[in-house]
């Protein structure tokens, strides 16, 4: 950037925020219709963590209970998670090792 | 395809997960061709994002080929090249309508506090982001942006979230012309607010950090003054007699949540938290900058609250702004300035990974080891 082109962007009208809204109010696309809400099915609750999430989310926003129980969810799926690799790790040696004892007997 | 995986605090891994489909008549599924990871995605890595769920996958610049669309696109066809803004937006709502889009009202409806984004936790919708190998777009007609030809993926990619966020920050100042600008962050966002201010008008700016490197790279990046705050006695009034006694016109946050410099606020904050991140940097805009003043916020916080000194704010006069970037409405602008060369985005790049190397790109990022500033990582690589 040269030193003249600084201040290129000095009057207000070259600025894409000012004003901050747009009025009036026109939509960015699909003409004057608007499409329905949209959302993400990943991931679902589940789980203690799960029971927690659903229970903070019928809590609004603005009252902090929300977001600790939230935080609480975290954590907890956090160890349910290292809980079910640990699990899956035990269960192939125990699997290998019932074949072994079938097979011999 | 592959992706980057979050796996608790402090842990993200590369897994196979299965491939995004088109869930809503307005998405589109691209092929992700560059991802890069945004300081803010650190807060996610740290575990200070509420409802980070186990599994998600971070992401949320990134640049793309179209795949496949919904049967209500029209704006985007298989093949296209786009890159996309972090926010997810209906283009229709009473915020959208307005050119808010960063308050959509459709992309997360369980929330009235914040709109939908990409891959930034189930507070934000629950999304999966870009650092994958392909990534479900809702309403492609809105945010996407084509690529013009002539320019390359990395040319543009930043339009997605920090230049837009830089200028917004800047632009927030209300900098009329002038003005003595402090921004407090030499990361990626501080350092497009600092070539913004020039572009809208400063008379002076100076770039505050304590990460001796980056405040390199702001100097010759930006053409900006530095101060590294841990160098001096107290950052405020360092500040102020530095700016003739008054303090600066407008100081910007650019750093958030976890951030250095208080060892209060970082233990309320980050250890116990009794307060949404470390909010040293507000406090320090509210005092350093002169009565009258534009603090501008542009650093990520989460909910539900933060110790901000409001009082002293309020005997200053001070003019407070801050939202997330309404990124749709900067990015036809500033593709004009990088097109005529005012600003080079692509320069902050110092690391590129492939999507399997994403977990050492995090720890050099987070740890701010090599020279760091910006890792972007390459999904088909």
């Amino acid at each position: 950037m040269t030193l003249q082109e600084r201040g290129v962007d000095l009057p207000p009208e070259r600025r894409p925020g000012v004003p901050m809204e747009k009025t009036p109010p026109r939509p960015l696309a699909h003409g004057e219709h608007s499409l329905p809400p949209v959302s993400s099915s990943l991931l679902p609750p589940r789980g203690v963590s799960g029971i927690l999430r659903r229970k903070a989310y019928r809590v609004p926003g603005h009252r902090p209970a929300h977001w600790m129980m939230l935080l609480l969810a975290d954590r907890i799926e956090v160890m349910e998670f290292k809980l079910r690799r640990l699990l899956r790790w035990l269960l192939l040696p125990a699997a290998a090792l019932f074949l072994l004892r079938v097979v011999r007997r | 395809m592959r992706a980057v995986v979050y796996r608790g605090p402090y842990d993200v891994e590369v897994a196979k997960k299965k491939d995004p489909a088109i869930e809503h008549p307005a998405d589109a599924i691209l092929q992700v061709t560059r991802a890069a990871i945004c300081g803010s995605d650190l807060h996610l890595l740290h575990g200070l994002v509420p409802d980070t769920r186990v599994g998600s996958t971070f992401g949320h610049e990134f640049t793309g080929i179209v795949e496949e669309v919904g049967p209500a696109v029209r704006a985007l066809k298989k093949g296209d090249r786009v890159v996309v803004p972090f926010n997810i937006a209906c283009g229709a709502c009473f915020y959208c309508s307005r050119n808010l889009t960063a308050c959509c009202e459709n992309s997360n409806p369980n929330s009235d506090v914040v709109g939908g984004c990409f891959g930034y936790s189930h507070t934000t919708g629950g999304y999966d982001g870009g650092q994958a190998q392909y990534v479900r777009v809702p309403y492609a007609d809105v945010g996407p942006m084509k690529i013009p030809d002539d320019m390359e993926d990395e040319q543009v990619l930043f339009l997605s979230d920090i230049l837009p966020t830089g200028y917004q920050a800047a632009e927030m100042g209300e900098i009329k012309g002038g003005e003595v600008v402090v921004v407090f962050g030499a990361g990626p966002v501080g350092l497009f607010t600092a070539k913004s201010a020039w572009l809208l008008g400063a008379g002076r700016v100076i770039v505050v950090d304590h990460v001796e490197y980056r405040l390199d790279f702001a100097r010759r990046y930006a053409g900006v003054e530095t101060v590294n705050f841990k160098k001096v006695d107290d950052i405020v009034m360092y500040l102020k007699e530095i700016c003739g006694g008054r303090g600066p016109d407008v100081c910007v946050d650019a750093v958030g949540m976890e951030a250095e410099g208080s060892t209060p606020h970082r233990l309320l904050g980050l250890k116990l938290k009794m307060e949404a991140g470390a909010a040293t940097v507000i406090g320090w805009c509210i005092d350093t900058v002169r009565k009258g003043g534009n603090v501008s916020i542009i650093g990520v916080y989460g909910p539900p609250w933060n110790f901000v000194p409001v009082g002293t704010a309020m005997n200053k006069g001070l003019t407070l702004r801050m939202n997330q970037c309404n990124v749709k409405r900067y990015m036809p602008h500033l593709l004009k300035h990088i097109r005529e060369g005012r600003i080079d985005a692509k320069a902050i790049i110092t690391h590129r990974f492939p999507l399997r190397q994403a977990k050492e790109a995090y720890r050099i990022f987070s740890d701010k080891r090599d020279g760091c500033v910006k890792c972007v990582l390459l999904p088909q690589a």
